[in-house]
């Protein structure tokens, strides 16, 4: 029989053949497929939720953001109309030469930049305020050029530091403004009008995002560095006028119901033994309590630090099948022979009973950690409500484990750190998100509360145990934090 | 479960195959798109299935009882009493790397270009592969005759 003729013989013979399939094969396949998917689908929702109550976050805050915008955007334009009228009626006043002294110095770029923030200065103040100083600063101007510009620069230095947030929207539309008081400051009134209708227009609009980036650049060019980068789009977190920078040094106490969901891996164990473990262990409860200190890095962001307790509990169910129980049975008997004479008679058997036993308790995971978090705060002060992204990661010190376990001999197994070390002292690394609702209700008190998802990344067995596990847990933070370094506002 | 059960080292194993395939077979039901056989996009995964699951476990395709690859032409008596189930066992005690090589050539019908695609290894580690698997499987139903005899 030559090769060809030996294949097709075995394949004849192998093709078509039929195996036995175990018993409850199919069931087992079943409760596999039932067990995969919510695994697969848990993880997805919650990652969708999140990115949902992220998005709706950051929209809340950039719509709020356009709001404060446009309201410094109107504000800024009435100022304007306001501060065109006296610029003119100073203009009328001075002699051709002084005008022209106004526009040459007006060419000088640092003299812009002064104007600016002077403008800053006025929208700050009242308007009268605002025609004052304009009024001083076209007379300055006139008089001596180098001394004006020498005079303004000083000034730049002193309005950035009384500058705040709010004007960091303003940038462009006042240098707009600059360029056009320049020439209306040394140009009639012709020339002023149609300009100002034209950024009138553009307000209205809403499309001063064009002019703004332009104003953006040529500020960029002439104003120092610090400004440049609150012109190219990043804040200077300054605190508002007249208050200390946000100093506040918080104690954070929370509790916290929780559930934990758990990913097996078989490694070198049969797969039907993830099953196994799986139907024998389901998850209960568990709780974290944990003190954290935050302390604020600037204006919305804070770090967190603390130490923390985090419980998992599982439930232990184990039917074991075959187990046998032997119980003796002492039977005595009297026997009466004649009266007088009584004989006790002790029978001993045993009765042996097969069946099952359900063996049943909790196993605990205790895990002592330190969560090292930044959060980003923002809300209204007026309602009292603030809103924070929390993230980090979340480092673990110690584990103590303890429970029973189902063996791959299907035999119940207690474990511990100490004998049957299945699970590692230490589990290593997890990744925190969160997102807090912080109610004010003293001056130095917030509550809040904080769902949360805990994303542990590193394995929990031990190599020997032959499979991979972890948990990740969600849950939600009720706690009370107290700010220690109250700034008073 | 008779393929798993071909490409598996133990019945266990089989179980496990069988197990992960037929998972499949529910989540890409939807795929199939009846133009062939059913029973054969069946076997297909279930033959995929048992490849990766032997791939995690890295097969081996070494060389052992060279003299294996030299032994003599059996004669046609040596087959006629062969059940199916001994011929299974047979199969099973093969090597993984030679059992699966002629699994894929002899009953499933691929190439050796296949066979070489699918378990990453060259066409002629398959063909080599092959004729000893070949010649081991003689010598063991040469042997099994002998015994009977």
């Amino acid at each position: 029989m030559d090769s060809k003729e030996f294949d097709k013989y075995i394949k004849s013979k192998i093709q078509n053949s039929e195996s036995v399939v175990p018993d409850g094969m199919f069931e087992r396949i079943m409760a596999e497929q039932n067990r995969r998917r919510p695994v697969a689908f848990i993880p997805k929702y919650l990652m969708v939720g999140l990115l949902a109550v992220i998005a709706a976050g950051a929209g809340y805050f950039t719509y709020k953001k356009l709001n404060t915008n446009n309201n410094s955007l109107e504000s800024i334009a009435e100022n304007k109309a306001i501060e065109k009228i006296v610029t003119e009626n100073n203009t009328s006043s001075q002699t051709d030469n002084t005008n022209q002294t106004t526009e040459n110095s007006n060419n000088s770029p640092v003299n812009e930049t002064s104007e600016h923030f002077n403008d800053n200065n006025l929208k700050n103040n009242n308007t009268q305020t605002e025609q004052s100083s304009i009024e001083n600063n076209t007379v300055n101007n006139s008089d001596d050029k180098n001394k004006t510009t020498k005079k303004n620069s000083n000034k730049t230095d002193e309005y950035i530091v009384g500058s705040g947030p709010e004007n960091d929207y303003d940038f462009g539309f006042d240098v707009v403004r600059t360029n056009e008081s320049t020439n209306a400051g040394s140009v009639s009134d012709k020339n002023f009008k149609p300009k100002y209708a034209a950024v009138k227009q553009a307000r209205n609009s809403k499309s001063v995002s064009g002019e703004m980036l332009k104003a953006n650049n040529k500020l960029k060019s002439s104003t120092p560095a610090s400004l440049a980068v609150a012109a190219s789009g990043g804040s200077i977190d300054c605190p508002p006028a007249g208050q200390k920078p946000r100093n506040d040094f918080y104690v954070e106490g929370y509790l916290s119901p929780d559930f934990s969901f758990k990913k097996y891996n078989n490694q070198a164990l049969p797969q039907h033994f993830g099953m196994l473990k799986d139907s024998t262990e389901s998850q209960m409860l568990g709780f974290t309590a944990g003190l954290r200190v935050s302390k604020s890095i600037s204006e919305h962001w804070l770090i967190k630090a603390g130490l923390q307790y985090s419980q998992i509990n599982e439930r232990f169910k184990f039917r074991s099948e075959g187990e046998t129980r032997i119980t003796t049975v002492i039977t005595i008997r009297q026997v009466v022979r004649l009266p007088g004479d009584t004989v006790y008679v002790s029978d001993t058997s045993t009765v042996r009973q097969t069946g099952y036993r359900v063996m049943q308790g909790t196993n605990t995971y205790k895990n002592f950690d330190l969560p090292v978090l930044f959060s980003y705060e923002f809300g209204h002060k007026e309602s009292g409500l603030k809103y924070a992204v929390t993230a980090g990661p979340i480092f673990n010190l110690t584990t103590k484990s303890s429970g029973n376990i189902v063996t791959k001999d299907y035999r119940a197994e207690a474990f511990d750190n100490k004998h049957n070390k299945v699970y590692k002292n230490n589990w290593g690394m997890s990744f925190y998100t969160g997102i807090s609702i912080i109610k004010n209700v003293s001056p130095k008190l917030d509550v809040f509360a904080e769902p949360y998802y805990r994303f542990r990344l590193s394995n929990m067995a031990n190599y020997s145990a032959g499979f991979k596990q972890k948990f990740n847990t969600a849950g939600i933070s009720f706690g009370l934090r107290y700010n220690l370094n109250k700034v008073n506002e | 479960m008779a393929v798993c059960n071909r490409y598996a080292n133990d019945a266990m194993e089989a179980e496990d195959m069988m197990q992960e395939g037929f998972i499949r077979i529910y989540m890409y039901m939807h795929q199939f798109k009846f133009e062939g056989s059913f029973e054969g996009w069946m076997r297909r995964i279930m033959v995929n299935v048992a490849l990766k699951i032997l791939r995690k476990k890295r097969l081996d395709f070494y060389e052992i009882n060279d003299k294996a690859a030299n032994a003599p032409r059996m004669d046609n008596y040596a087959f006629s009493n062969l059940g199916e189930a001994d011929l299974m066992k047979l199969i099973q005690e093969l090597p993984s790397g030679y059992r699966t090589v002629f699994n894929l050539n002899v009953i499933e019908g691929f190439s050796h270009d296949e066979i070489g695609k699918m378990l990453n290894i060259e066409s002629s580690t398959s063909r080599s592969q092959l004729v000893k698997a070949r010649k081991l499987l003689q010598a063991k139903i040469e042997k099994l005759h002998k015994i009977a005899v």
